[in-house]
């Protein structure tokens, strides 16, 4: 029996020592004039390689994205804090009327998306997700596949600077990470209400001091034909009454926000009056 | 790092045969190769894993990162089969004669990233080896006898013929900034030669005809032929040059060394 004990270690070890090598090495370095170029073409790489960029930019085609008259349904948090119903009322070649209804009022609104609010979208979330020097603020996965691609945005404010005390931690800050989901299922700008943030807060310097952790949702749900939109259904006028006209809100897509971690920041805003987006809750 | 791995390799085999012995570990015994077995002539069987420093001819070429000289050495890992019969002489001599092959296929990848914080592989070098060769040896052994384990040094000539193939690939995508900036360098090299060699070396044998064995050995290879396949495409070039050749009657002639460790058996 032994011997077969040995035998085995034998094979093992020679197999062990025919292993095919690897070897990684770095050519260039941060100060060499190359650096620069290389970043753009490691961005363009990534872009290049990215089966999701090339899904998104196909729904750009909103007259045959089937969107028309859908009807979704976003909740905020575990709890259901506050849901807001929203319909896709028109489609053309160029945009998408989508008219928001809420029992909170302040999120009630037109909203116009414009294909070229789609394709600037797209463009930033090119540049965040594969530009090496932003990886700091932006980190993206899902990029090969052709479904859906998740981004995580870092925020932070340091309220106290380290003092030395070996940690290389702030004593005290507010750190959260956004996190969005852009689903080729689902018109982009849905990516907002697809989210988790999750804050994680130290304000108390003491030794003891524990960080504080907190985390609120977003979802957004299909719920054409569903029975929360069913006409015999109580609270249907309530919810899925999408006569309202105004306040009509454009999209405006934010650029340039790579190096930011700040919290106000988002990737859209509604700039006109009364257009109010959801804000996450418990944060 | 082969030759770390090597060396676990080593341990692997010889261990068991020195230091385990009185646990019968792997069946190595107290009592050493019996006494009537180890004065007649017996069969052998024998296994090995070879490191052979083997020099490869391949085309020049001077890359942004990578450099092939015409002449490199590369350290091949190969296993080795030997069947042969030891003939027992008198006194403890013995002498064996043995056929053998030996087999041998590695591939080195070199992956040259843009920099450490940019995840772009800006560069590749791609070596792979296979070589394969037949020989016939002769052995003369001398038989110590000690109460553990048998110690049988031995000297050992031995004379074949082999083929070898090494494939050589290096690409850079270069910067987009540069014309023709990529570079491209695609070769195969097939080689035909003879060897004679010498070698040095000692069995640990034990009672029931296991054995261990190291040997040392000088290999002097006479290439015979070489049939060169390939292009490269030089950087700031738009030129693709073909590189292939074929050398027949060649008379080139090296010293190569080679480190052999393994098991065998007796019966």
């Amino acid at each position: 029996m032994n011997k077969y004990v040995m035998l085995t270690l034998f094979f093992i070890a020679s197999i062990i020592s025919s292993c095919d090598t690897v070897e990684e090495i770095y050519l260039f370095e941060k100060k060499d004039p190359e650096y620069a170029e290389l970043l753009v073409m490691q961005a363009a790489k990534c872009v290049s390689e990215a089966n999701i960029f090339d899904s998104l930019d196909g729904a750009k085609d909103f007259l045959n994205s089937g969107e028309l008259n859908r009807i979704y349904k976003i909740s905020q948090d575990t709890q259901n804090l506050r849901e807001v119903f929203v319909k896709i009322t028109n489609v053309t070649a160029t945009e998408m009327e989508l008219r928001f209804n809420s029992s909170d009022d302040t999120l009630d609104k037109v909203v116009t998306f414009e294909v070229a609010d789609h394709e600037a979208l797209i463009d930033e979330l090119k540049i965040v997700s594969c530009t090496t020097e932003y990886k700091d603020n932006f980190t993206a996965s899902g990029l090969s596949s052709t479904d859906k691609m998740t981004l995580k945005w870092f925020k932070e404010t340091i309220v106290v600077i380290d003092d030395d005390d070996d940690d290389d931690e702030p004593e005290k800050y507010n750190r959260r990470t956004d996190t969005y989901t852009f689903d080729n299922d689902l018109p982009l700008i849905f990516f907002y209400y697809s989210a988790t943030k999750t804050s994680k807060v130290m304000d108390d310097d003491s030794d003891d001091a524990k960080e504080k952790t907190s985390t609120s949702k977003i979802t957004i749900t299909d719920v054409t034909g569903e029975d929360e939109c069913n006409s015999s259904k109580d609270g249907y006028n309530l919810n899925c009454e999408f006569s309202l006209t105004s306040p009509v809100c454009s999209v405006d897509v934010k650029t340039g926000l790579y190096g930011s971690n700040r919290f106000s920041d988002e990737l859209i805003d509604l700039p006109e009056a009364n257009c109010n987006l959801l804000q996450s809750a418990n944060l | 790092m082969r030759l770390l791995l090597s060396s676990t390799v080593f341990l692997t085999l010889m261990t068991p045969s020195l230091g385990w012995s009185k646990d019968n570990f792997l069946e190595f015994g107290d009592i050493n190769f019996g006494r009537d077995f180890k004065e007649k002539s017996k069969w052998l069987f024998k296994s090995g894993v070879e490191l052979i420093n083997y020099p490869t001819v391949l085309p020049e070429f001077d890359g942004e990162h990578e450099n092939i000289g015409d002449s490199e050495r590369n350290e091949l890992n190969g296993y080795g089969l030997n069947f042969g019969r030891d003939f027992y002489l008198t006194n403890g001599f013995s002498t064996l004669i043995t056929v053998g092959a030996y087999y041998s296929k590695t591939l080195d990848k070199t992956i040259g990233k843009a920099a450490q914080d940019i995840d772009l592989d800006f560069s590749e070098t791609r070596t792979a080896h296979q070589l394969s060769a037949y020989e016939a040896a002769i052995a003369f052994n001398y038989i110590i006898d000690y109460k553990i384990v048998d110690i049988q040094p031995f000297i050992e000539v031995g004379a074949g013929v082999g083929t070898a193939k090494t494939e050589k690939q290096y690409k850079s995508i270069g910067l987009t900034s540069v014309t023709n900036g990529s570079e491209n360098y695609d070769v195969t090299v097939n080689e035909d030669f003879n060897f004679s060699r010498v070698s040095l070396g000692v069995n640990l044998i034990s009672y029931k005809g296991l054995m261990s064995y190291l040997k040392l050995t000088s290999m002097q290879i006479s290439k015979s032929s070489r049939k060169t396949e390939g292009s490269s495409n030089a950087y700031q070039s738009a030129t693709v040059v073909d590189i292939s050749s074929d050398e027949k009657n060649l008379k080139e002639s090296e010293t190569v060394t080679m480190v052999s460790i393994g098991i065998g058996r007796y019966f």
